[in-house]
């Protein structure tokens, strides 16, 4: 109710048809008046069926004292069990005994005050008197215990169901959390992957060098060997800076560079302030790749590769620029179509529809990719 | 003499593949390198050589394609290729071509390679496959089959499907992947191109993108909305009995008119 009208139970709840409409203030009140109506009306109904020859008073006369008595015994209950749940919240959520036992006093008072007030005032007596007249209490006292029984029950019957479905559902959130983790696991692997022709080329050309120019060998060599260790520690690293993936893409260019000669440009623009940034790994390096082997690589006179980035109002924005062939025009390649689609289903894994990869065309020839990730607290400065 | 060409796009790789065939072969004359597959096609028709050393991947024609390209013209020279390939893309190609080398070249096999060569141009009647008219065929198979683009093939379809869409956003222009449609709806002027998180705008009239599109992989629902197959959820019929199709990825459900309903009758 006050305290957490989202997860407050009502006796109503105890049948699914109630459970429809969502737990609110207004709607346990309209369900209060309900319940005590029904109540109220049964126990009419009950009374003509057990007495239906003795003194019989008159029907709109019993129906209308019932329900002012049981609407005033319900809206009294609920009234104290919300008052007690505002004063006392962490007790509550708790259940103690000392909770219990205050809920067990307010509705035993309750049922009392509801018995007898609305009764005296209808016959025109003092309402303190009739309760405090010796005797009057008496035969109050049991059926306001049977009252207390009876929401007692109710009471603790929906606390267990209501920690049932908690405990269902946090289950089946966890279930649905490790599934996306393994799902991002998996796809940042793959992503990870170094393709044997780059690996066998790369090689290639360090043994072509080790002969004639044996410090460019050597140059290639130790390029290669930050390029798998940055590869193999990302694809188990959940998390990576901006600066150690810019530094993973400069280490693949620059081997790219001396493999293709003049063909290939490049040039990585970063501020000092955004490479401290964490960033998951390998969401750079496909968009380097794809530059490489759908622009600069197929086109003849070769081209220039661009990665910027950039951090202000909350988002990190990546772009890798290439001047090549652009996507329309270059031909297949095995395994170069599934990258895009691999990066965008990690994004949405990652960050829901905060992420953003966009690519455009550039004019005169080429492609920029560019990717727009949210900077939350988390992915804040180290 | 015997004269080679040699086509590498990598400068090293080309550099140090001349230097090993001075080892191994120093009465070869190189007339020619080449950085592409055009400038090689080039030179070798100027230049005649009796041997070729072709890299496959390169750019403007592969090594491949530029193959194919020889064995289909006259007194065609005997091809060498020269790759970090696969093994499947070698057994392919294993018959077609003189020979091949795996990168990086070891200098025992490349003279291998050597002495073959030299027999088979002294008696070029030796039981070398020299390629052919038929072999050309051949090859031009396997090249479809390792999914190769093969230039003068007859049998080309008309146009390959759309692959990207353009579309002007301000200054610039996205690139939108097919794949990531989820459906084409037309409006007055336009067409709205849906993903999961974006509406694009393109002048492109829906009639003419649905020729562009693979029929398989879009269904035209209605006469001005054009759904990917493979985002569709499932169907339903609303009260009106109007059928309704729900999409992975997009909370809207799209109407199905009477026309082409028949696409989901066994669904």
């Amino acid at each position: 109710m006050p305290t957490n009208p989202g997860r407050a139970a009502h006796p109503l709840d105890m049948f699914a048809l109630f459970r429809r409409w969502p737990a609110s203030t207004r709607r346990n009140l309209v369900y209060t008046a309900l319940w005590s109506s029904l109540i109220g009306m049964t126990l009419t109904a009950l009374f003509f069926a057990m007495n239906p020859r003795g003194v019989s008073p008159r029907l709109p006369g019993l129906l209308g004292l019932t329900l002012l008595t049981s609407n005033t015994i319900g809206f009294l209950i609920h009234g104290a069990l919300a008052g007690l749940r505002w004063a006392f919240p962490a007790a509550s959520a708790r259940r103690t005994w000392a909770m219990r036992t205050c809920q067990v006093l307010l509705i035993e008072a309750s049922a009392v005050i509801g018995f007898t007030v609305p009764d005296a005032l209808l016959r025109g007596a003092n309402p303190f008197s009739a309760l405090l007249i010796d005797g009057a209490l008496a035969p109050i006292l049991p059926m306001g215990l049977m009252v207390t029984a009876l929401t007692m029950a109710i009471l603790a019957t929906n606390e267990r169901r209501m920690k049932r479905e908690n405990a269902a559902a946090l289950q089946q959130q966890q279930i649905a959390e490790a599934g996306q983790l393994l799902a991002e696991a998996r796809l940042r692997t793959l992503q990870a992957q170094i393709e044997p022709h780059f690996l066998y080329n790369t090689l290639s050309n360090v043994v072509s060098l080790i002969g004639s120019e044996p410090e460019r060998a050597k140059h290639m060599l130790e390029r290669l060997i930050d390029f798998l260790r940055a590869s193999l520690s990302a694809s188990r690293a959940e998390q990576a800076t901006l600066g150690a993936e810019l530094d993973l893409a400069g280490a693949y260019l620059d081997l790219l560079a001396v493999r293709m000669g003049a063909r290939l440009r490049w040039r990585i623009e970063a501020s000092d302030s955004c490479r401290e940034l964490k960033i998951a790994p390998m969401l750079i390096q496909p968009l380097v790749e794809n530059a490489v082997m759908h622009g600069v690589e197929p086109k003849m006179e070769g081209g220039e590769i661009v990665v910027r980035t950039s951090c202000a109002d909350g988002l990190l924005r990546i772009e890798v620029s290439d001047d090549g062939m652009g996507l329309g025009n270059a031909p297949p390649r095995p395994g170069g179509g599934v990258g895009l689609s691999n990066l965008r289903e990690r994004l949405r894994s990652l960050h829901g529809s905060k992420a953003q990869l966009q690519l455009l065309e550039n004019q005169p020839a080429g492609v920029t990719s560019r990717l727009l990730l949210p900077l939350s607290p988390t992915l804040d400065p180290a | 003499m015997t004269t080679a060409l040699l086509a590498d796009d990598e400068p090293h790789l080309l550099a140090y593949l001349e230097e090993q065939l001075a080892t191994a072969w120093p009465e070869l004359k190189i007339v020619g390198r080449a950085p592409n597959g055009i400038e090689a096609l080039r030179l070798i028709d100027e230049l005649a050589p009796d041997v070729v050393f072709l890299d496959i991947q390169m750019p403007g024609l592969n090594g491949l394609q530029l193959a194919s390209r020889l064995s289909s013209g006259g007194s065609a020279p005997q091809v060498v290729f020269t790759t970090a390939h696969e093994q499947y893309a070698l057994q392919a190609f294993d018959s077609e071509a003189f020979d091949y080398l795996l990168k990086p070249i070891r200098l025992e096999r490349l003279q291998r390679t050597v002495a073959r060569l030299k027999e088979t141009l002294v008696a070029p009647a030796a039981s070398a496959p020299t390629p052919s008219a038929d072999t050309a065929a051949q090859l031009a198979a396997m090249l479809r089959q390792l999914g190769v683009p093969v230039p003068n093939a007859p049998a080309a379809p008309a146009a390959a499907p759309l692959q990207w869409i353009r579309a002007a956003q301000g200054q610039e222009t996205r690139l939108i992947a097919v794949d990531e449609v989820i459906y084409f709806q037309s409006n007055d002027k336009y067409t709205s191109v849906f993903t999961p998180d974006a509406e694009h705008l393109i002048r492109t009239p829906l009639r003419q993108l649905r020729e562009q599109l693979d029929e398989q992989k879009f269904w035209q629902i209605h006469r001005g909305v054009i759904v990917a197959a493979h985002h569709v959820a499932g169907t339903r019929t609303d009260f009106r009995g109007r059928l309704l199709v729900r999409l992975k990825g997009r909370p809207e459900e799209l109407v199905v008119s009477r026309n082409f309903a028949d696409l989901f009758r066994q669904m």
